[in-house]
């Protein structure tokens, strides 16, 4: 059996892409379907497209939307390396990205010059997000001069504008109901921190307060048993400060996803993971983002919305960082892997700060289109 | 920029990668290494901008195109893509993708079809050998289902038969390249031991399982987790490729000589257990194997390795010889190895002088397509 299927990379995950119609309409034979394209549940996956870990084994199903406002719709599918398991219960911010791409290429959304916008709704999650596409003639621009964390070379800038994203988690953009708090921590005192919830909830905290210098790498911080305990600390006090659990040693076991972290720093000169030269002129502030238990080798995307609405927030504590830059609906964050761009669209409500959008950068390029061969 | 270019991408075997057609490729071969690294997405050990599945064995390429010969169908080149150097090797030919050659062939109309086997002859241009392979086809079309399996692929294909031609003296140039059926040699703090060496499709040294105080249907993990059988099995490939010539210092062998000779241990017939935990019984195969590939303990068994076990089995003396089930096809031995049980036969001829001569090593294997169409990458051309 064949199907129509175009490879892509979306950011640093890659997966096969189908349009909705080129699929049984039985879904109850999708997942059998996706786990032979991949090669499942052969932990090798040497009989089909995937590449034995998860950030290769994506399949994106797209439609044309009938909803009011929506272009397209989509679904993302998460083959599961190693088990008979197809998971459908998260979005994939990387391989977003790839959507609005396929989507034109395909036909499904008329290209317009220069950048074509892109309304989409993520079945997974049920949020509508917007992509900002270069297009040229008609067609899908791949050339840029963008580069993301993880990806060597250039591509063209694709936007993906997570709308309304204050409150995800607790329903508030502030679930503490401060800019900024004073919390008590064991073992450390007493230390400011902002809690926000942008995409989900994020604790603020100096980096001089946890004794780093914020220009750390990951291998080094995660090795840091001293360290990771004081975040666990902190993170598990301000879980139980917002109600998420009833004691903060129980952090770890019953909220890791959330909050996660923001340890914050000035711009600085450093040296990525990949052993590259971080200049402090291309930043706008210095992160190290920890996110289940460790630190993040990069930024995630939801962390990176988080941040670049956190700069504009008044009274936050990120306020100290920024005095006398300049934002103007932007900010660039240094992080492990390099400097990721966010830009952020926000009104003043009468005296509030109202986020309509928060756009994150990826690249994303077509690999290979044409059919897919599935055994019968 | 981009550029495009038609692809199939296949499994081989245990192997993927991709087939290219020669005249879809650049002429200036000096474009061909960047060119294929993009569309592996090396370097970068996940390989994630471009088809490259983050590990060697699925990052091999093959480029094929049609030969005006005679004595064979297609010229099949392989490439080995590096997943995290800016490497593109040339060195070797990999059995595996070569199995896919035929169907690839097929697909793209380089053979006209005969059904229900069509013999496709491939010239590996990287070893300047022949290789038939005898692909099943039906109504004209390549036939990928079928009940043959192979250790390391889930479920079964179509068997592809593959046959290489003169096998014999791969490396060393003779098919016994010590003269012997079976040599003495001096093992340094273990004392002497017999060895057979047969050079057929790759210069292999057997040993009796037994004789180093083995049962022979050890699991890889269980050899690989004892160091001092691992230090004496490294010994004793060390002389052994001392005595082929290789090196002139045993003890240099990890180094020097890392890839030849192979060492298998063998040992009659005996019931055992796989590593996925499946019975093998003792009549169900005719020879008991365990070979050590890169100072590790092979998870199945090599196909060139095979190939030269039965090229041993057949010569009458070897170790291999003495310990094979009498009377097994000479053209389907069956190799029980830790995955499994794997097939390899040879057909061969009697010399004037009594002794024989290995024309054809024969191995089967699986091939399925798996995507086809357009793929793209990124090029410093203008």
């Amino acid at each position: 059996m064949k199907i129509p299927c175009v490879y892509m990379r979306g950011g640093t995950s890659k997966g096969a892409m189908f349009q909705k119609k080129d699929l049984p309409e039985d879904k109850g034979l999708w997942d059998d379907i996706f786990l032979k394209v991949m090669g499942g549940p052969d932990p090798k996956q040497i009989d089909g497209l995937g590449g034995t870990v998860s950030s290769n084994n994506k399949i994106l199903i797209v439609s044309a939307s009938t909803q009011a406002g929506v272009d397209i719709e989509y679904l993302v599918a998460q083959v599961v390396v190693g088990e008979p398991v197809v998971d459908y219960s998260a979005n994939c911010g990387n391989m977003t990205s790839a959507v609005g791409p396929f989507a034109i290429s395909q036909g499904m959304v008329q290209a317009e010059e220069p950048i074509t916008k892109v309304r989409m709704l993520n079945l997974n999650t049920n949020k509508v997000i917007e992509e900002f596409v270069p297009t040229k003639d008609g067609i899908v621009k791949e050339n840029g001069d963008c580069a993301i964390a993880g990806i060597d070379g250039t591509g063209a800038e694709l936007k993906i504008n997570f709308l309304n994203p204050a409150g995800a988690k607790t329903g508030k953009l502030f679930p503490t109901g401060k800019a900024t708090d004073e919390i008590l921590v064991e073992g450390l005192g007493v230390i400011s921190v902002s809690v926000i919830d942008i995409s989900n909830v994020f604790v603020f905290v100096h980096s001089t307060d946890v004794d780093i210098k914020g220009d750390e790498l990951p291998a080094k911080l995660n090795s840091d048993k001293k360290f990771l305990e004081t975040i666990e600390c902190i993170r598990g006090t301000v879980a139980q400060k917002i109600g998420l659990i009833d004691r903060w040693q129980d952090a770890a076991a019953r909220t890791a996803g959330s909050p996660k972290l923001v340890i914050l720093a000035l711009p600085m000169d450093y040296t990525d993971i990949a052993g590259r030269t971080v200049n402090k002129e291309d930043m706008d502030i210095c992160v190290r983002v920890v996110s289940v238990g460790a630190v993040h080798k990069a930024s995630p995307l939801t962390g990176a919305t988080a941040i670049g609405g956190a700069a504009f927030i008044k009274n936050c504590i990120m306020e100290n960082y920024l005095k006398g830059t300049k934002l103007t609906g932007s900010l660039r964050i240094g992080h492990p892997s390099g400097v990721m761009k966010v830009y952020v669209d926000y009104e003043d409500v009468a005296g509030e700060i109202h986020f309509k959008g928060i756009a994150g950068q990826r690249t994303s390029r077509k690999i290979m289109e044409g059919y897919v061969y599935i055994r019968d | 920029m981009f550029k495009e270019v038609p692809c199939t991408l296949f499994r081989g075997g245990t192997s993927k990668g991709l087939f290219f057609l020669q005249s879809d490729l650049p002429e200036d071969r000096e474009l061909w290494p960047e060119m294929l690294l993009s569309l592996m997405g090396s370097p970068d050990h996940l390989q994630i901008d471009g088809l490259g599945g983050a590990v060697a064995t699925a990052s091999k390429v093959a480029i094929v195109s049609g030969a005006d010969k005679d004595s064979y169908d297609v010229d099949y080149l392989f490439a080995q893509v590096s997943v995290d150097k800016p490497i593109v090797s040339y060195k070797g030919n990999c059995g595996n993708m070569c199995s896919a050659v035929g169907p690839y062939a097929i697909e793209v109309g380089l053979v006209k079809t005969t059904d229900p086997i069509t013999t496709v002859r491939i010239h590996n241009v990287n070893t300047d050998k022949i290789i038939y392979t005898y692909v099943p086809t039906q109504n004209n079309k390549v036939l990928y289902e079928g009940d043959f399996e192979i250790a390391g692929v889930p479920g079964s294909s179509a068997c592809i038969k593959m046959a290489f031609q003169n096998p014999s003296g791969s490396v060393t140039g003779s098919l016994l390249p010590t003269g012997n059926v079976v040599d003495s040699i001096n093992i340094p703090d273990f004392g002497t031991i017999e060895i057979s060496f047969v050079d057929s499709s790759n210069p292999l040294a057997f040993i009796r399982a037994a004789d180093i105080g083995m049962k022979g249907h050890e699991l890889p993990n269980a050899i690989d987790s004892n160091a001092e059988l691992m230090a004496l099995l490294e010994k004793i490939r060390g002389v052994a490729a001392v005595k082929l010539g290789f090196i002139t210092d045993y003890t240099d062998s990890r180094t020097k000589s890392p890839t030849v000779p192979k060492l298998a241990m063998v040992s009659a017939p005996q019931q055992y257990i796989t590593a996925n935990g499946r019975e093998i019984r003792q009549e169900s195969y005719d020879i008991l194997c365990r070979m050590m590939s890169m100072q590790k303990t092979h998870k199945n068994y090599a196909l060139t390795g095979a190939m030269c076990t039965v090229s041993a089995a057949i010569i009458k003396g070897t170790i291999v010889n003495q310990l094979a089930r009498k009377g097994f096809d000479p053209e389907k031995l069956l190799i029980g190895h830790p995955g499994g049980i794997m097939q390899a036969g040879v057909k061969c001829e009697a010399k004037p002088d009594g002794s024989i001569d290995v024309n054809w090593a024969i191995g089967y294997r699986t091939a399925r397509m798996l995507m086809r169409g357009t793929a793209f990458y990124r090029t410093s051309e203008k």
